[in-house]
């Protein structure tokens, strides 16, 4: 049996793609699930899906303990979704990034690393979606489905798409399925992985707010974080008031700073903010404190 | 009245609400929650009907709240909240618990509100129980995909009531849930909306002081089921109410209060086209359309105003009962 765990936010059709490699196995007479499991899915949100394919009926019904390839959309995933769990020995972790393999492999220590930029080969492709050359990559390095199958169950989930569109997709699979071939080439250390301990629940347990791990949903973030001018700020706190994820830090009941750690790049305090003290900047962007634009750093239009 | 900076020491030095919750980029309901729980001085409980702001703040085993919090289902969350207020008082009568004041608060979404929870509601006001009952209305079920709710305004686009070119969105028009609230002659109802946190805020003061049941109807946001960038939420609710379409108002027993009376009403179009599911009334076969939208809205803002003007005498005289203008 092949088993794959798909990574990715909801948005970047990580439950599609898990679909299509299933109907693509399904068309190469295999047996198949496929399957997401999400809480309240966010556009933003981690995601994980789950594709299963046997030459006999599957009995199995839960979700994928020790994949033999994870699929990981969203790099920024790394650090926050325990990516590598179970996989088993032999198995890869496929990333989209633009990031070398190697550093890549410092990340994930102990295990098989592959890459495809799979965000510029769409583009190249003239597409938008990353997860598309992914497919067409985790089926590379498996060596199954074949492309031609990918294409047509591509086609038949898709079947709203316009034929231009459709042919983009074609193109974005074959780029991935190809540049997996030459990745998987490279030697690289195989995956010693032990599975993971089931999780001990605890029926009817009462979750105290300050036990509770609180999820970091920094990483919702698309590029770009607010930063302050503090020195332009009046302190009236709006961006306090309207910020959805309590990510305005106060002190005093002053305005401070940003939690990073849980801002999700909305921008609503960008608008809220009488003075134009918050703007948003790249995600790199050097910033001292909690937030703040130092001159700098101070770019654009505050030059 | 509470100040912002009020608010932000009551959250410093009692955290109710926290981020890390997988609510959408720019959502509304925090700020609704937020603003209400931050403004209560007693100790609360929290009820909270099944919905988006449910599901999305207690991913197991985490939590968003800082609160005593209960989860309920969609239709029984103000049946749960006339229990948990009842033996509290039971409890505190018999000596059981400390004698001292509590505000329940129950968060309901508007499928909870004005559809699924209807009954749980109207049985729990008529019968007087002492809570504060906050529906946080995006007006639809945006926590399913998006599907019309009794809430989801005339011609609005949903998954549920598609436009396209055979039809034009909702065929219904919403339904006015302030005015089933008032229909039941309890303490204080109230009408408010995120963009106006000061009016919502002083709302969720006043109506935590009554000594029975209070309604609030606060308008939310929803990127998603709108159909507008995260950032513009707040924006696009303050069109909602600059356009007359949501009246900020109050009702103490049984007067009305505008709280707000826009200076210049901005037409109605001003607030349909930054949002995706009104984007098919621009079209010139569903111009009519958007004309109805216009007349039903003016239709409850002159109702509203009408009674605010005959009951102006009955505030005059108890100054003490009223909001502020905003």
């Amino acid at each position: 049996m092949r088993e794959i765990r798909w990574h990715g936010r909801g948005g970047q059709g990580a439950k599609s793609m898990s679909q299509v490699l299933a109907e693509a196995w399904l068309r190469q007479g295999r047996w198949v699930q496929a399957f997401p499991e999400y809480g309240p899915e966010r556009s933003g949100a981690p995601v994980t899906a789950y594709t299963r394919a046997d030459a006999r009926p599957i009995r199995i019904h839960h979700a994928v303990r020790n994949p033999d390839a994870v699929v990981v959309l969203d790099p920024s995933l790394l650090g926050e979704v325990p990516v590598t769990a179970g996989l088993r020995p032999g198995g890869f972790v496929l990333v989209n990034s633009p990031e070398s393999a190697s550093s890549l492999a410092e990340r994930l220590p102990g295990v098989r690393v592959l890459r495809v930029d799979g965000s510029a080969l769409a583009r190249t492709a003239g597409g938008n979606y990353a997860n598309v050359v992914l497919l067409g990559a985790v089926a590379g390095v498996l060596g199954e489905p074949a492309l031609e199958a990918l294409q047509q169950a591509f086609a038949a989930t898709f079947a709203k798409l316009s034929p231009e569109a459709v042919a983009v997709n074609f193109k974005a699979l074959e780029a991935g399925y190809r540049a997996a071939l030459e990745e998987a080439e490279r030697p690289g250390p195989g995956a010693v992985q032990a599975a993971p301990t089931p999780r001990e629940d605890l029926p009817g347990a009462v979750v105290l707010a300050q036990d509770a791990p609180h999820p970091r949903t920094g990483g919702w973030r698309t590029g770009l974080k607010p930063a302050v001018r503090l020195e332009a700020c009046v302190n009236c706190l709006l961006c306090w008031v309207y910020c959805p994820d309590a990510a305005i830090l106060t002190e005093n009941q002053a305005f401070v700073g940003f939690d990073y750690q849980h801002c999700k790049g909305c921008e609503l305090c960008v608008k809220a903010c009488p003075t134009a003290a918050i703007e948003m900047v790249p995600e790199g962007l050097e910033l001292v404190g909690q937030g703040q634009l130092t001159p700098r750093t101070q770019g654009g239009r505050h030059a | 009245m509470p100040s912002l900076k009020t608010l932000a020491h009551n959250a410093e030095t009692d955290v109710r609400f926290t981020g890390g919750h997988s609510l959408c980029r720019g959502c509304g309901a925090p700020t609704v929650v937020r603003t209400v729980l931050n403004s209560i001085p007693t100790p609360v409980v929290v009820v909270n009907a099944t919905g988006c702001l449910e599901v999305a703040t207690t991913r197991y085993p985490t939590t968003a709240w800082g609160v005593p919090w209960l989860h309920l289902a969609f239709e029984n969350a103000a049946a749960a909240a006339s229990g948990l207020e009842t033996a509290y008082r039971a409890l505190r009568k018999r000596g059981a618990i400390p004698d001292e004041p509590l505000t329940f608060v129950v968060f309901g979404g508007d499928g909870g509100t004005y559809d699924i929870g209807l009954q749980a509601l109207s049985g729990a006001l008529e019968r007087g129980h002492r809570f504060l009952y906050v529906c946080y209305d995006n007006e639809g079920y945006m926590n399913t995909g998006i599907q019309r709710s009794g809430a989801t305004p005339f011609a609005a686009a949903t998954t549920t009531s598609p436009s396209g070119r055979r039809d034009y969105g909702k065929h219904q028009t919403r339904k006015d849930i302030t005015a089933i609230a008032i229909a039941h002659h309890i303490p204080y109802v109230a009408q408010a909306a995120i963009s106006h946190w000061q009016d919502l805020s002083d709302k969720a003061v006043r109506a935590s002081q009554q000594q029975g049941p209070a309604f609030l109807n606060v308008l939310s946001g929803c990127a998603l089921g709108w159909g507008h960038p995260p950032a513009d939420t707040i924006e696009v609710v303050r069109l909602a109410v600059e356009t007359r379409y949501w009246p900020l108002y109050e009702v103490v027993q049984g007067h009305y209060w505008l709280n707000h009376r826009p200076e210049r009403p901005l037409p109605l179009e001003e607030w349909l086209s930054r949002q995706d599911r009104f984007k098919h009334l621009f079209a010139s076969e569903n111009r009519e359309h958007l004309t109805e939208l216009q007349a039903l809205v003016d239709a409850e803002w002159t109702q509203v105003e009408a009674r605010a003007v005959v009951d102006a005498p009955w505030f005059e005289a108890r100054p003490e009962m009223r909001g502020g203008r905003v």
